[in-house]
């Protein structure tokens, strides 16, 4: 009698089963690798926006020290938070498209400290935190800068105040 | 009679003469009068014996003609009186004028008398009487040839050994005719193209317009001198023909006097002596700034003062804008803009000084002149100025009513309350509390308010408004209390010291003043004040001192808890002042609650608190209080105690000493306490006391035993005047007093202020007047000389008249001389402010925290030389006046500096354990101050200014610098200086010096030797240096007067060298500069193109009499600066404008960004 061994088959799915894996490994290690060329272009997107929101922020930052009036905008001892907001104007190069791009500036009086290279009976410097915040299309990117500046002040005849930091 | 007014002037003359002079800032202010040269003519002709009066000449008569009851002169009688005395030993003219003009007697030609010369010019007082009493009655009357001679004798007399060019000549001719004698031949004109002039006898004004129109006269003086003539005419009208004379006078340049009317020729005497100084505006005292939080507003007030020849300087204070308003664009400042203290110039673009201020207050006045505008026409005419019916009334016009409408306050020490200075009320201010003699009261209380000094006898009204109602604020500064929006009524008040003995708070709103308060000290001799505010009226003359009441420096004390820069009513917050220059106090008054009380000083709410001089306690080395107090606060007794709860502080030094002023006083030297500490009663009877003082005997007024005294005419005549040394108060008791009950006796000073007014048997003849007491006595005179004056009515009685028993005085005792020992003071505040320590002289407990002294005599909390840590206080022998500066660690005082007038500086600090006081450096070759009798006051360098402290790395390593300068600040206009040893032999030789010294708690006793001399260096490098800090010498007699101030690296000093002292002839003139260097390499700061670069470090020149402190600038919304302040001129303000100072803030700190 003829007999036939069920061995064969089983070896071509086999084979089949393997190639289909590779093919699959395959396809998912090309679905990954194009996911991870995704995920590097938006993370070098993402970076070049926030590379931009901290250089509008940087140079929002020295726009505001630079601004004409800022000595007349400069918050006082008596204004509420000892701050102020500056938004970015339409003059402004860190302003741009319809403010896709922009910063706004929060001045606050910090403190008053001596003056180095000067009379102690007669100056002190008078101490402001500028912390600027930038935003890069619409907010995709956002940056923050924190910078003291002083001005020097004639402290001749002033009051005893109470030692205070502002912030 | 024919001297009858005398003018105050003479008086106030012959009294301040007496005044003790010793040099002050002010002598550089002092113009002193040209000398006239006059030669008095005088008739001697025949007809000078007739003309008999009756004369009220009582004293002439006693001592010329044989009695009291000889009062009938003949012409020349009356002539000798009225030049040698009439009614009292002091009313001649020789008497009254022969301080300030140069006089010889001449007469008629005479044989044997060259010239007609009886006493030569430069002749002694005496000289001068005797000649005129030896002038006879023989002869005609010879003017022209008088003339002649005259002219003649000034040519001979006078060269430049003896005479200036500036000394102006007349003659003054006294004639009682009509002209005759012999013709003249008018040839002494020193150009010989002048032509000779033969001038007729009767004729004699051609003479005398040869002497005043031909040019120079006086061969041998430089420039050229004419002889101008005066006349005098006298006897009875009709008598003489009036009409020579004028013409005399008038051809002579001169004026025409009849001898009748001696006011006339006081007036005469008075036009040709006075040289008006005329400064209209001097600004020494730092100005207030208002502020808007931490920066400078955009408001000032400053004041300044104008000296005067005679009587009060005139002070005042003027509100201010400091800067334009902006321009359209909200950057620039508006140019058109010259309102303000600094004027835009937008070709240059930078601020100018301008002297065309608008004064905020009247904006009707445009001008820094003292006396026009500002705070002072505020009080005389409201603050609208409409008319000038609000205020005191226009100057030298009927007053406004009601009268005295200020609010000026004292205070009776012990009473605790303010008591108004005003005649009349419960709580009159009497004339006992204001040591004024009873008539002059009124007159004195009037004066203070803003009037002339006279009252209405019946009532004591004031008569007249006085030409300026505010005195001279010189160095006291300005202060702001602000207490909400200045530009509102009551709510903010400026307060300033001023030298008519008051400090003044007037609103800032509308420069109205809402109180004036004089100091309880000011009234009374009593070792405390300097000048006793009666004596306001006398001060100051050209040849004098100036008198200073307040003038001390001002500081208030506020803790502003909540930051907001208003005082609050329930912040702690005094103003403290000095006396300065006028005497040995301090003052604190509350003022937190002054506006609640709307600016008028209240018992409860404002009262005030003093700490002054004593003879014994804690206090007994404080002298004149010239230094502002440093207020801040510091940990109390541990330093380094972080925890403690700190203590508000006031601390300054004991004060400067006039006595060591002198140039020749050996220093250091011993100190002289206040001579009115204590008096001692003197009675002698009247002969006794007039041989002591050398008077005539002429002690009463009396007839024969069988008759009244003599009253033929009206009698005005005076006896005395007694001036004993030291004597402060007189009254007399009479043996006899006998009096019509219309004639009258008046007790008075021998500047004419009466105490007291008698009639009948002793009877107050005026309702101010006292009467004698129970024992005869009459009341107190409270001034340093004293009168018996007489008046009467012409017609005799049987009254017996009256004879002076005895006379009492008090006489401030003699202080004893002692070592001073000057003392630096820390004052707890808030135990000064106790309440029970309101209007005391005393107070009932010590504020002292620390004093700092080479010898504690006793009293608690005294560091001196006796421990090891502090034994360079042992070199602490001189005043030391400058403020002491202080060196804050988180706003707490941690270190003390301070300089002396020997020119050491001294440092103090709290280790923890104990307080240490060493001597940081000394400037003068002393090693060792400790010894009396270093070198003479004139040879020292002197620091009279406040040291600047600033924190510093100019070395690489963290210190302190500790600028200063020296100059003899007394003596402004000295060129005698710094000759001797302790200047010359040190590396600065004989120059004062400025400069730094780095502290970096290794620096001890150090002298110039430890510095580099950058005199003739551009640049010195600091960093690795071995030296300890720089100096530069000087210019020859050029003095640091002024603070030094570091300012972003830069350091400025302002200076004043003399280059003309005031003498006759000229006012003292000299150069201000200021200095502006690296603070660390003392490099020039400006590379001015043409220079050397040590020459580049004067960065401004100017002569404005020291004038003010520089001055720090901050406005919100524009560049700080340091400025000159100079408004005298309109110039670049900014001192170091091409500095490149930035409008915009610095970069301090840029932290790295982070990313979200």
């Amino acid at each position: 009698m003829k007999s036939h061994t069920a061995s064969s088959h089983p070896q071509r799915g086999f084979t089949m089963i393997v190639v289909i894996m590779i093919v699959a490994i395959l396809a998912v290690m090309g679905v990954a690798l194009l996911n991870l060329l995704n995920l590097d272009n938006n993370l070098v997107g993402q970076s070049r926006r926030g590379l931009h929101a901290r250089d509008i922020a940087m140079g929002g930052t020295v726009e505001v020290i630079n601004m004409s009036n800022l000595t007349d905008v400069l918050p006082k001892v008596t204004d509420p938070n000892l701050s102020v907001l500056i938004q970015a104007n339409e003059a402004s190069a860190f302003s741009v498209s319809d403010d896709a791009d922009d910063y706004q500036a929060r001045v606050s009086f910090m403190r008053v400290v001596p003056l180095t290279e000067s009379s102690q009976g007669l100056s002190r410097a008078v101490v402001y935190e500028i912390v600027t915040r930038s935003r890069y299309e619409n907010g995709e990117a956002t940056s923050e800068v924190r910078t003291e500046i002083y001005r020097p002040a004639s402290w001749e005849g002033q009051s005893i105040q109470p030692k205070r930091h502002y912030r | 009679m024919i001297l009858t007014a005398i003018p105050t002037i003479i008086f106030a003359y012959s009294t301040l003469i007496a005044q003790e002079q010793l040099p002050d800032e002010l002598d550089l202010l002092r113009t002193v009068n040209r000398k006239p040269q006059v030669a008095l003519l005088l008739d001697h002709s025949c007809s000078m014996r007739n003309g008999q009066q009756i004369t009220p000449c009582v004293y002439y008569a006693v001592n010329h003609n044989g009695g009291a009851t000889n009062l009938t002169l003949n012409k020349n009688e009356m002539m000798k009186a009225a030049l040698t005395g009439c009614s009292s030993d002091s009313d001649g003219v020789l008497d009254k004028w022969n301080e300030t003009v140069n006089f010889s007697v001449m007469q008629f030609p005479t044989r044997g008398l060259p010239y007609g010369v009886r006493a030569p010019f430069d002749s002694q007082h005496s000289t001068l009487e005797n000649a005129v009493q030896g002038v006879g009655t023989r002869g005609h009357t010879p003017i022209t040839q008088g003339l002649k001679y005259a002219g003649e004798y000034f040519n001979a007399y006078f060269s430049d050994s003896n005479s200036l060019s500036c000394r102006p000549n007349y003659i003054v001719l006294l004639s009682d005719g009509n002209p005759n004698g012999g013709s003249a031949t008018f040839n002494s004109a020193c150009d010989p193209s002048v032509s000779t002039r033969t001038v007729g006898s009767r004729q004699p004004w051609n003479g005398a317009n040869y002497l005043s129109n031909s040019g120079d006269l006086l061969c041998s003086v430089d420039g050229d001198q004419i002889i101008e003539t005066y006349a005098i005419g006298f006897g009875a009208p009709g008598s003489f023909n009036e009409s020579n004379l004028q013409r005399v006078a008038n051809e002579g340049g001169g004026s025409y006097h009849y001898a009748s009317d001696v006011n006339g020729l006081d007036e005469a005497f008075s036009t040709i002596i006075q040289d008006i100084v005329d400064r209209s505006a001097i600004f020494f005292s730092s100005p207030a700034v208002q502020r808007e939080g931490i920066f400078t507003g955009n408001y000032m007030y400053v004041s300044s003062y104008r000296p005067e020849t005679d009587g009060l300087w005139k002070g005042n204070l003027k509100k201010i804008c400091i800067y334009p308003r902006k321009a359209a664009n909200g950057i620039d400042y508006d140019p058109t803009d010259s309102s303000c203290m600094f004027r835009y110039n937008a070709a240059e673009e930078k601020l100018f000084t301008n002297p065309n201020l608008v004064d905020q207050w009247l904006p009707d006045t445009s001008t820094t002149t003292s006396d026009v505008g500002g705070a002072g026409r505020v009080m005389l005419c409201g603050s609208n100025d409409s008319g000038c019916s609000g205020g005191l009334g226009l100057p030298n016009e009927t007053p406004n009513t009601p009268f005295r409408p200020r609010n000026i306050l004292t205070w009776r020490n012990g009473t605790s309350e303010y008591v108004p200075v005003q005649l009349g009320g419960a709580d009159e201010w009497t004339s006992e509390d204001a040591w004024t003699s009873g008539g002059s009261h009124a007159s004195l209380l009037n004066y203070l308010h803003g009037y002339t000094f006279e009252a209405d006898p019946n009532n004591g009204d004031p008569l007249t408004v006085r030409e300026w109602p505010i005195g001279d604020i010189v160095h006291t500064p300005t202060t702001l209390l602000k207490f909400g929006d200045c530009e509102q009524k009551n709510n903010c008040w400026v307060v300033t010291a001023a030298n008519d003995g008051m400090l003044h708070f007037f609103d800032s709103f509308d420069g109205e003043e809402t109180s004036a308060l004089i100091p309880a000290e000011l009234w009374k001799p009593n070792g405390v004040a300097k000048n006793t505010i009666a004596s306001a009226i006398d001060q100051p003359s050209s040849e004098v001192n100036h008198r200073y009441y307040i003038d001390g420096g001002a500081r208030l004390y506020h803790r502003d808890n909540d930051a907001d820069g208003l005082i609050d009513g329930d912040e702690p917050a005094s103003l403290i002042f000095g006396l300065g220059r006028g005497g040995k106090a301090y003052y604190a008054i509350d003022v937190a609650q002054l506006q609640i009380v709307n600016g008028r000083l209240s018992n409860v709410r404002t009262p005030i608190r003093s700490l002054q001089w004593a003879d014994s306690g804690e206090f007994m080395e404080l002298q004149e209080t010239w230094a502002s107090p440093w207020v801040g606060q510091m940990h109390p007794v541990n330093v380094n105690n972080p925890t403690a709860a700190p203590l508000d502080v006031a601390i300054f030094p004991s004060g400067h000493i006039a006595e060591h002023d002198n140039p020749d006083f050996s220093l250091p030297g011993q100190t002289t306490d206040s001579r009115f500490a204590s008096t001692t009663s003197v009675q002698l009877t009247c002969p006794q006391a007039s041989a002591s003082l050398g008077l005539p005997p002429f002690c009463g007024f009396t007839g024969s035993s069988s008759d009244g005294y003599p009253d033929p005419i009206p009698l005005d005549f005076t006896t005395g005047t007694f001036a004993f040394e030291n004597a402060i108060a007189y009254r007399i008791r009479f043996s006899t007093f006998d009096i019509d009950s219309n004639d009258g006796v008046v007790i008075q000073s021998g500047q004419g202020m009466a105490a007291a007014s008698l009639t009948g048997s002793g009877i107050a003849a005026d309702s101010w007047s006292g009467g004698l007491d129970a024992d005869g006595w009459s009341p107190w005179v409270y001034a340093d000389s004293l009168q018996v004056r007489m008046l009467t009515d012409g017609n005799a009685t049987n009254n017996r008249g009256f004879i002076i028993g005895q006379i009492e005085y008090l006489q401030a005792d003699a202080p004893p001389r002692r070592d001073h020992a000057p003392t630096v003071y820390i004052v707890d505040l808030e135990a000064w402010r106790q309440p029970n320590n309101s209007f005391v002289e005393r107070l009932t407990n010590s504020p002292i925290v620390a004093r700092f002294t080479r010898d504690c005599n006793d009293g608690q909390n005294c560091f001196d030389a006796t421990n090891v840590r502090r034994r360079d206080l042992r070199h602490m022998t001189c005043a030391v006046s400058a403020e002491v500066s202080v060196y804050t660690v988180g706003e707490k005082a941690r270190v003390l500096y301070w300089p002396d007038e020997c020119g050491q500086i001294f440092k103090a600090w709290h280790d923890g354990t104990t307080w240490n006081v060493i001597r940081l450096m000394y400037t003068n070759n002393t090693p060792n101050m400790a010894n009396l009798g270093q070198g003479e006051a004139r040879d020292f360098r002197k620091m009279f200014s406040r040291l600047d402290l600033v924190p510093s790395t100019c070395t690489g390593r963290k210190s302190v610098g500790v600028y200063f300068g020296t100059g003899n600040a007394q003596r402004p206009t000295s060129v005698d200086e710094l000759s001797g040893a302790p200047a010359v032999t040190t590396p600065a030789s004989n120059r004062n010096i400025v400069g730094v010294i780095w502290d970096d708690n290794g620096v001890q006793n150090v002298d110039l030797n430890s510095l580099a001399d950058v005199s003739s260096i551009a640049e010195y490098s600091p960093i690795g240096s071995p030296q300890l800090g720089w100096f530069w010498r000087l210019k020859n007699n050029e003095k640091s007067l002024r603070r030094p101030i570091v300012f972003k690296g830069t350091t400025y000093w302002k200076t004043y060298q003399p280059t003309q002292a005031a003498a006759e002839c000229q006012s003292a003139a000299g150069v201000d500069r200021v200095y502006a260097v690296n603070n660390c390499t003392a490099k020039a700061v400006i590379d001015q193109q043409g220079k050397s670069d040590i020459e580049d470090r004067e960065i401004w020149r100017q002569a404005t009499d020291i004038g003010s402190e520089l001055l720090v600038v901050s406005p919100k919304d524009g560049p700080a600066m340091v400025t000159h302040a100079n408004l005298a001129t309109s110039e670049v303000a900014d001192l170091t404008p091409n500095k490149g100072v930035r409008k915009t803030p610095f970069i301090y700190h840029w932290r790295i960004p982070r990313e979200d």
